[in-house]
């Protein structure tokens, strides 16, 4: 968690500091703020998701990450907002998500422990591991949001996220796998014929976090936003011991907003 | 645009500033040793028996040498050990010692200091195989005690370490199968033979079943496994990588093979699959029984190892016998054995200068599903077998 209130703290500091020199005035907020005098409205939102299912720290067996690739990041949805005053509000909604990733990284003596019934295979491997994530559901956020000046927000606050459907798999080769310990038997294992995994089914389908964002308002109606989803729950169902240590999403947006009342 | 950037920024960030440094190595084997030696035909038969790669399962390295060879050129002896990267060993690398006696004990430590593998390096006089293949001697694997093995006695009573199965290669599919639930085992139905007082002669056979590997298996494209018996080694590292190199067949002999003999019984599995577990449908699983002799040099004296692919097909193979149309005998107790006696057919002229240098491998090989090398065949198909033997000129 320190890492991310590092990022996050740096990521806020860093607005407030481009915001400094915004023009400041009572009417300038309300000309980006509701319409009509309201102290609430909706808007819809619409993103591209980039990110990763990752344990945090990495642990030192992970030796490089050699390919990264977004596996079709998207998001939609519709959120409430109510100011409470000038600056301070709170915002709540729905998003549907579609975002996954694919990794390519070298491994080294990275153990690894495999369910299969009830046979039971562990040891550590060294080589590639190739993952491949693909996630959909729906987010829903409660975060406060805070008016920097009329045309920036901030939002920070925990969500839900509520699965529908979770693939986890990937392959390991170009290399080796100790079975039980590192003076066990040494099992080869190649492109060529690659073990392949398949952990979907372990997936966690109540995963929560932490979101933090930010908003720009180009007019009143249109705005730019950017967020980071920082989930804090295992991927996997707490009964999953394949996967030594836990895995954390942590997926960023960009998109636009629109409001809608 | 930026604004994207900065996201990716930030995911970078998060995936490439933990990277930690790199652990130190955490094994110690020992991966090939050589005998450094001025002379080494005065104690080997062949140069390349002066070279040792080590499995890693392995924790004897045996050298063999001359049966006759003086004990006392083993007196100082010095070894090239290759081991793995940082690791360290003791006694050294390129030290002399003494191997007439039992051996000497070498003790590698990983780099991070963790862990350690200690071998016994012996000197043992080439075997001469004991050709009646009765499978009374058979023991639980002793590190684990998962699975069985067959070894045998020679004519002084030495024990020999010649049979190997694909057993181990099972142990990692199915981790939690019993002994008695893996592809070679050990059965209680015999053949009914009696010695001159009138007393049986055999008190087990080898049950050979086609099985199922799980989901382990089906993740590495290997739905089954044969049950197997074979004069020779199974490698396991090489098991997932090329199955094909892991049965590496055949050990020295130092006379010429003439007939294979033996009795079976074998009843197909009910569903002959193919590599993908897809249904065949109007194929019958058969299993297989052949013996091979070939030469284990080639033109420039380098070893020679048949292995799955080229065991029945290689240039280097000189004599072969091979069970053809197995009857379905079934496999129950009251069920017949079938006797089978093979002469082996020679293609190529008898070379006794070669013979005497152990310059032939003999492999003798059973399997219950003959396409298992290929991953195909039939879930329990069973194969048991029972007094063979190679009938030597």
């Amino acid at each position: 968690m320190n890492t991310l209130t590092k990022y996050v703290a740096t990521f806020v500091l860093a607005l407030i500091a481009f915001s400094a020199t915004a023009n400041d005035t009572v009417d300038a907020y309300a000309e980006y703020g509701p319409r009509d005098g309201r102290t609430w409205g909706l808007k819809a939102r619409v993103g591209y998701v980039i990110g990763g299912t990752l344990p945090i720290p990495l642990p030192a067996e992970i030796r490089s990450i050699n390919r990264f690739r977004p596996n079709g990041g998207f998001s939609f949805g519709i959120d409430g907002y109510k100011q409470f005053d000038k600056r301070w509000g709170i915002m709540g909604g729905v998003h549907f998500f579609l975002e996954g990733m694919s990794t390519g990284a070298d491994v080294k003596n990275y153990h690894m422990g495999i369910s299969m019934g009830e046979d039971y295979m562990e040891g550590q491997f060294t080589g590639v591991d190739i993952t491949d994530v693909r996630m959909s559901g729906l987010t829903i956020p409660v975060t406060a949001t805070f008016r920097i000046n009329p045309r920036w927000t901030v939002n920070l606050g925990p969500y839900m996220n509520v699965l529908f459907n979770g693939d986890f798999g990937g392959s390991v080769y170009d290399g080796y796998l100790r079975v039980g310990d590192p003076t066990g038997e040494k099992i080869l294992i190649s492109k060529e014929n690659p073990a392949t995994y398949d952990f979907g089914d372990d997936m966690r389908t109540l995963q929560f976090g932490v979101q933090a964002g930010f908003e720009w308002k180009a007019t009143r109606t249109i705005g730019i936003f950017g967020q980071l989803d920082w989930g804090v729950t295992d991927v996997f169902k707490s009964d999953f011991e394949t996967v030594d240590f836990p895995m954390y999403p942590v997926y960023g947006t960009v998109g636009v907003t629109y409001s809608l009342y | 645009m930026t604004k994207r950037l900065f996201a990716l920024f930030l995911v970078c960030a998060a995936l490439t500033s933990c990277i930690q440094d790199e652990p130190l190595n955490s094994e110690c084997d020992i991966e090939t040793c050589r005998v450094v030696m001025d002379d080494p035909l005065a104690v080997f038969y062949s140069e390349s028996d002066a070279v040792a790669s080590v499995l890693s399962v392995d924790t004897i390295i045996a050298f063999s040498t001359r049966e006759k060879a003086n004990r006392d050129l083993l007196k100082s002896v010095a070894l090239e050990l290759q081991i793995t990267p940082g690791a360290t060993v003791v006694p050294a690398s390129g030290s002399v010692q003494d191997f007439s006696g039992e051996g000497v004990h070498y003790t590698v430590t990983s780099q991070d200091g963790r862990w350690k593998r200690t071998y016994l390096v012996r000197f043992v006089p080439k075997e001469s195989l004991n050709p009646k293949f009765d499978f009374e001697d058979v023991e639980l694997e002793p590190n684990k005690q998962k699975y069985y093995q067959w070894f045998a006695y020679d004519n002084s009573g030495v024990r020999q370490d010649l049979w190997a199965t694909g057993n181990s290669g099972f142990a990692l599919s199915r981790s939690s199968a019993k002994p008695m639930e893996y592809p070679t085992i050990p059965w209680e139905d015999v053949v009914n033979v009696y010695d001159d007082q009138g007393n049986p002669v055999s008190k087990k056979s080898v049950k050979l079943e086609t099985c199922d590997t799980g989901g382990f298996g089906a993740m590495v494209n290997m739905r089954l496994a044969a049950g197997n018996l074979f004069l020779g080694t199974f490698d396991t590292a090489n098991a997932l990588v090329d199955a094909m190199a892991a049965t590496r067949f055949g050990v020295p002999v130092n006379r010429f093979p003439d007939r294979f003999r033996g009795y079976y019984k074998f009843k197909p599995g009910a569903r002959f699959q193919d590599r993908a577990g897809k249904t065949v449908e109007g194929v019958v699983d058969a299993p297989d029984a052949y013996a091979v002799l070939y030469r284990n040099t080639d033109k420039d004296g380098n070893p020679v190892i048949l292995k799955g692919d080229d065991v029945l097909t290689h240039a280097n193979i000189v004599a072969m016998a091979r069970v053809e149309n197995f009857l379905h005998t079934g496999v129950e107790p009251g069920d017949p054995w079938k006797y089978f006696d093979l002469e082996l057919e020679y293609k190529e002229d008898k070379n006794y200068e070669l013979l005497y240098n152990y310059g032939y491998n003999l492999t003798v090989v059973f399997s219950s599903s003959v396409k298992g090398a290929e991953f195909e065949g039939a879930v329990g198909s069973i194969f048991l077998v029972d007094e063979a033997e190679i009938v030597f000129e």
